[in-house]
């Protein structure tokens, strides 16, 4: 049979072909809004096709306004928002439709009951607001209450006159006779008298900074353009009155702006007041913020509120204090999530066992404890997610059967729960029968019990040790035997300073034998501990053993296996060095503790900075390289197969193996978040390396710097395609301040699964399918299904990730097809219409010095661009913004205010970092030199791939990232982030590092590493701008330098060279001194960044 | 319509020889393949695909197929169909359901139609035509997907030719689902 006969012969015999039907177009005309019946004044405009669940933006017109201006011709607003995928309000503020002139009073109750009218009527919980002149003041007035502010996420004002306007002025006073013909006589063009408005600004800038509310103003500045009948009249007038001022026809372009400290300005277009109104001149960057805000949607949640709602908003089970999702796996199908439980009043109460404090329960006013720590609902819980159905099924819950008070006969009269969480999980294939079983780990309730009386003195009972669970099924649960005297039944018994607590972190590995192994660690409560190891893990008892040092000697944190060996990360408190990583074959014994494995050191001494971060945190393979993030302050790492490391995102600094830059061209510690404590999980995922921090700002919600730190709250999630370039999908926990910290990624075949923390109102688990959207266009519909029939019976490499095999079973069919239709966007796999848009993937920037630091970007053309839109997340100095009286909330209930740490008044204090370690670096957090990198913000658009930023912020390297935006107002995914000025460059302290090792081989290791640390204090001297410290600094080094020259001749022109850097860093601090050069030129040229975050940041303490 | 049903292994090929062909009747002949017991055994146990490979004498065509609406519940569009006999002596058929994992165990019968094929069988008779008519693959998965076992789902009905009797029809059925019912009892009692 030719070709063409067995297409036709296919084509007829399919009862029902695919047909490569034509994509739904967006663009379709767009019906006309209508009012609910009920309120005759409020108007919504047509849900659009795709995102059925788009923003939501209310509509507010201006003076002499009416809804209906947002859609009668000739403005398009409306049809480009459509198109654009929002769902549509828009309000008269005359209830009875009728055009407005009121006052700021009376429309302002308007808005703030259109608001709630309208997130009613789309079932949202917040929406954006876009105001045209007057009414951006009237919405600015509503939203101020702090009640209406919470359901506000952003408020776009054009053209309003905020700082009031001389044209009101003129027609209330020497114009009345002109103005009166104009209808310029009203309640709300009064309110616009300058006088009126210096009154209303007094009251509601502060109040706006404290709502957090972000405000965005664009202004007009060409009254004539298009010529109107009103601005063609009132332009000349309010140019004559101003002196020439660019103006709109009703403000002159600076009184339409606001604050700073709340406000981001878009600048002003060449238009009149009213064509600012119309969608082609304002809509695509209105769009394009929004998208900053909200981000594309793709991590949808799945369960909330402690596994107490689903995904659906229906009720399940679970509570509010399942705070913690402290360990996921993918096990035959399905997503297991381990619990731990009221995480913010279990670590007070545990604080305060330890400490012999009474903050019990803390004052977290969001934070439900009960009023005794005996009574904490405390019992784990694991549940379990089958992506198919979207049916969570919680599957095992602890028992409440420890006793922790005794009646005089020694009976039992009040209990608490055996395991208080459940942090680690892995899957372990059995030795010998090979099956598959789920091994999870708990925490025991000790740390917050053992030492109450029964447990305490002569008689003591044992208090109860932390154990394990293991499941074949899922569904029926054992605990693994501890039998007393046995290595597991002991293992409550604490016999070396590191407490144990419970089990953390899981991982199995199979020896050359064949041999699979189970490696846990046995931790304390905050995460530091020792590894254990078994080969028949569910025998328990002394099937079990301790396979590393003392806890005391190598406090192990996190287990992960690459290259065939175990790495383990390191570090505690006074662990010296900061962080270090080991690894161990899992077969060579310790010469020194026959039965252990041998550790070696990987990485160590060279972790430290500043001050000590404790520990590395998360590990993870990507590319062949094992990527490890770090505890506060955090940075980012990897190891490459031959054993040498690369710093990836963190402060440039000396190390033993040379002066380190990072990779990413992000410089900021924590991704240029102070608050950023840890760099927390990571994960791979369709080729892509994600990372999930922990955010501790939210910590600042009831002191005075929560106006200032709003914009952080919540965690920072980045994702990289070659893990070097990072991009920022979201930093601020998906829109929940509570939301503080991912603290698992899991990569599954039915997409990726993010555990997010929430100690307040309980976990939230997401998912993101992109993977299975194989089509790319923005949704999963039978497309995607065709997509995988038509790779049925392929099959997939091993070790490999293929989206197409979403039963993971390596083998591509039918099966995989069905789960596929299974997680279709719409019902019946309807054609989704697309929505997504490429990516640019290749931004870079660099600095241009000539006229002052500027920023150039550039990056590759996209197809279907029809202009890009660029954002920057701007850099505060904190010394800028925090005023000097600030009182600074201490963690014991104290203050002490800004001013007096920048005194020093906690330097001795902190001189002793045992016992007020965290302390100290929570508060180091504000000293001097200190820089914040704030939300991204639009900051323009070029119809062409580059952009040049010719007034970066002065207080440091912010971030950058493009976005695309496409004819029908689709916003691409942002590109990858770069950290500018000076994101490239070699810097004079690389070079002088590169120097100073050159030296090793004659001046030897220890000299070396001594040399090394004096230009990592030159480097943070520069970056803090302390250039008197830095000069010393570098006194120091020339010295030290030069004390070589007459011993070791031999190198006498190596250290010569090296001098001549030395001189040369010296000469630029110095015209930095002198202020001959500007700060961000001075350290771009000696650091390569115009204030490298360089002091510790730390938290809170908290388990990790 | 003369009907015959015989329990099918994934793999075994149909045992047409136990039938009796008229050599006369070398009409077009209505093959049927059907589903039988997937409902019985739980939530997810309903069929939410199938991909089938047919492989008969090459001398033999391909008239049409006809899809069974049990995994699209008789609505147009809300399944994924192929059938392609592109290749001689093979026919493909796959079905995947669009209809949401609940809906189908809710709604899907427990025995049914899968898929309806009309063989020409020119100068042949039936039994020179089917005489290596059998399945090269089955492949069939529950109402989320995971794998069913074709041998235990698979009933296959031939018109036109003439039956076996009645009586076994029944037996073989029965014995499938009896057989089907005390495995899953099984199961579940190990997994307490």
């Amino acid at each position: 049979m030719t070709t063409r006969r067995r297409l036709a012969a296919a084509l007829l015999l399919s009862g029902l072909v695919w047909l490569a039907g034509p994509e739904l177009a967006l663009a379709q005309a767009t019906p006309e809004p209508a009012p609910v019946p009920a309120r005759q004044h409020i108007f919504y405009g047509q849900t659009p096709p795709a995102p059925v669940d788009g923003p939501v933006i209310l509509f507010v017109h201006g003076i002499n306004g009416v809804a209906s201006d947002w859609w009668q011709a000739p403005n398009d607003m409306y049809a480009m928002a459509y198109n654009a995928g929002y769902r549509t309000a828009f309000v008269s503020l005359s209830e009875n439709n009728t055009r407005n002139n009121e006052g700021i009073i009376a429309n302002s109750a308007v808005v703030s009951s259109a608001i709630r009218s309208v997130l009613g009527h789309y079932r949202s919980t917040h929406l954006f607001i876009v105001a045209h002149s007057k009414g951006a003041i009237d919405t600015q007035a509503a939203v101020l209450d702090p009640a209406t502010a919470l359901l506000v996420r952003g408020v776009f004002s054009l053209g309003a006159p905020h700082q009031g306007t001389e044209l009101a002025d003129w027609a209330f006073g020497p114009g009345q006779a002109q103005a009166a013909p104009l209808g310029l006589l009203s309640p709300a063009v009064n309110a616009l008298r300058t006088a009126n408005m210096k009154v209303f600004r007094e009251l509601a800038d502060q109040v706006s900074f404290a709502r957090g509310v972000p405000f965005f103003t664009l202004s007009g500045r060409s009254f004539g353009t298009p010529p109107h009948p009103l601005t063609n009249t009132t332009g000349p007038v309010l140019s004559a009155l101003t002196g020439g001022q660019p103006n709109d026809g009703v403000a002159i372009v600076p009184r339409t702006k606001l604050p700073t400290s709340y406000a981001t300005d878009f600048g002003a277009v060449p238009v009149n007041h009213f064509a600012l109104a119309a969608g082609s001149v304002s809509f695509p960057l209105i769009n394009a913020q929004i998208r900053a805000i909200t981000g594309n949607g793709d991590f949808v949640r799945i369960a909330t509120k402690g596994l107490a709602v689903d995904g659906r908003g229906n009720p399940m089970s679970g509570d509010r204090q399942n705070s913690f999702p402290w360990s996921m796996v993918w096990w035959k199908g399905k997503v297991y999530v381990g619990t731990g439980r009221a995480f913010a009043c279990m670590t007070v109460a545990t604080n305060d066992v330890a400490l012999g404090q009474n903050n019990y329960p803390g004052t977290d006013p969001d934070v439900e404890c009960t009023p005794d720590p005996k009574d904490l609902p405390l019992a784990a819980e694991i549940w379990r997610f089958t992506p198919e159905t979207y049916i969570w099924e919680r599957v095992y819950q602890s028992p409440v059967d420890v006793p922790i008070e005794f009646d005089s006969l020694g009976v039992p009269t009040r209990f608490t729960a055996r395991d208080i969480a459940f942090r680690g999980m892995a899957v372990f294939k059995e030795n010998g029968t090979g099956v598959e079983r789920l091994y999870v780990g708990g925490i025991s309730a000790s740390s917050l019990f053992d030492q109450l009386p029964g447990y305490t003195g002569p008689g003591a009972k044992r208090f109860p040790a932390p154990r394990m669970l293991f499941t074949a099924n899922g569904t029926s649960w054992k605990a693994v035997p501890q039998k007393p005297g046995t290595f597991l039944g002991d293992i409550g018994i604490q016999t070396e300073r590191v407490n144990k607590r419970g089990f953390r972190s899981f991982v199995t590995m199979r020896d050359d034998n064949g041999v699979n192994r189970l490696f846990v660690t046995l931790s304390d409560l905050r995460g530091v501990g020792r590894m254990l190891v078994s080969s028949d893990p569910s025998k328990g008892n002394n099937a079990w053993r301790q396979a590393s040092p003392s806890a005391d000697d190598l406090p192990i944190f996190t287990l992960a296996v690459y290259r065939n060996e175990i790495y383990a990360t390191v570090g505690d408190q006074n662990y010296p060095g900061g962080y270090a990583i080991f690894k161990t074959d899992a077969r060579t014994p310790d010469p020194f503790a026959p039965g252990r494995y041998l550790f070696t050191p990987v990485i160590e001494g060279d972790g430290m900075q500043f001050l000590r971060p404790r520990g590395a945190i998360s590990m993870q393979e990507f590319l062949g390289r094992l990527y490890i993030g770090t505890d506060r302050p955090s940075e980012l790492i990897r190891i490459n197969p031959d054993g040498s490391w690369d710093l990836v995102v963190g402060p440039p600094r000396m190390t033993a193996s040379g002066f380190k830059w990072p990779l990413s061209g992000v410089l900021g510690k924590g991704f240029n978040s102070l608050f950023n404590g840890h760099f927390y999980s990571m994960a791979v995922h369709n080729g892509e390396l994600y990372l999930g921090t922990w955010d501790w700002s939210q910590a600042m919600m009831y002191s005075p710097l929560d106006a200032l730190f709003k914009s952080s709250y919540g965690f920072d999630l980045f994702k990289s395609r070659d893990g070097e370039h990072f991009s920022v999908i979201d930093r601020n926990g998906f829109g929940d301040p509570y939301n503080a910290s991912v603290r698992n990624l899991l990569s599954t075949p039915m997409g990726l699964f993010v555990g997010i923390t929430n100690a307040q109102f309980g976990l939230e688990v997401r998912r993101n399918v992109t993977s299975l959207d194989l089509d790319r266009n923005g949704g999963i519909d039978q497309r995607d299904v065709a997509l995988v029939v038509a790779a049925t019976n392929v099959v997939v490499v091993p070790g490999t990730f293929d989206a197409r095999d979403l039963d993971g079973d390596g083998l591509i069919t039918a099966n995989d097809a069905r789960k596929m239709a299974t997680q279709c966007s719409r019902p019946n796999c309807a054609l989704v219409p697309t929505t997504r848009v490429p990516s640019v993937t290749n931004l870079s920037a660099t600095t241009e010095t000539v006229g002052g630091p500027r920023v150039r970007l550039a990056w590759s053309p996209v197809v279907g661009a029809a202009r890009y839109e660029i954002y920057r997340a701007d850099t505060l100095s904190l010394d800028a913004v925090i005023p000097p009286s600030t009182p600074i909330p201490l963690p014991d209930g104290t203050t002490v205010t800004f001013q007096q740490i920048k005194d020093g008044v906690l330097t001795a204090l902190c001189q002793d970092t045992t016992s007020l370690g965290d302390l100290c670096a929570y508060l180091d957090a504000f000293l001097s030199g200190t820089t914040l990198s704030k939300s991204f913000h639009w900051l323009g658009s070029s119809p062409t791939p580059g952009f040049l930023d010719v007034a970066p912020p002065p207080a440091g390297p912010s971030l950058y990232h493009v976005a695309v935006q496409d004819a029908f107002g689709r916003i691409s995914e942002p590109s990858n982030a770069v950290s500018a000025p000076s994101d490239a460059g070699s810097p004079a302290l690389g070079a002088l590092g590169d120097r100073i090792l050159d030296l090793r081989a004659s001046v030897g290791a220890a000299e070396t590493a001594a040399l090394g640390r004096r230009v990592t204090q030159i480097a943070e001297a520069v970056a803090a701008w302390r250039l008197h410290e830095a000069e010393a600094a570098i006194t120091g080094l020339d010295q030290a330098l030069s004390a070589h020259v007459s011993t070791a001749a031999r190198d006498t022109a190596r250290i010569a060279d090296a001098r001549t850097v030395v001189a040369a860093v010296r000469h630029i601090v110095r015209l930095g001194v002198e202020d001959r050069l500007p700060r961000a030129a001075v350290t771009a040229a000696i650091v390569g960044t115009t204030g490298v975050d360089t002091t510790a940041v730390a938290g809170p303490q908290a388990p990790q | 319509m003369r009907r015959c049903a015989i329990g099918l292994a994934a793999t075994a090929a149909l045992l047409l020889t136990t039938l009796s062909p008229s050599p006369a009747e070398a009409a077009p002949l209505l093959v049927v393949v059907s589903a039988s017991g997937p409902a019985i055994a739980g939530p997810t146990t309903a069929l939410g695909d199938f991909d089938l490979h047919m492989a008969f004498n090459a001398g033999v065509t391909v008239q049409s197929v006809t899809f069974g609406s049990e995994l699209n519940l008789g609505v147009i569009g809300n399944s994924f169909q192929l059938a392609d006999a592109g290749t001689p002596g093979v026919l493909r058929a796959l079905e995947i359901s669009f209809v949401s994992p609940a809906t189908l165990v809710a709604l899907q019968a427990d025995t049914f139609t899968l898929i309806s094929v009309l063989f020409e069988t020119g100068a042949l008779t039936p039994a020179a035509a089917f005489a290596s008519l059998q399945l090269q693959q089955a492949v069939l998965g529950d109402a989320i997907g995971n794998p069913l076992e074709a041998r235990r789902l698979l009933t296959v009905s031939a018109d036109g030719l003439t039956p076996v009797p009645e009586p076994a029809t029944a037996l073989l059925l029965g014995t499938a689902i009896a057989s089907w019912i005390a495995r899953s009892r099984r199961r579940r009692e190990r997994d307490r």
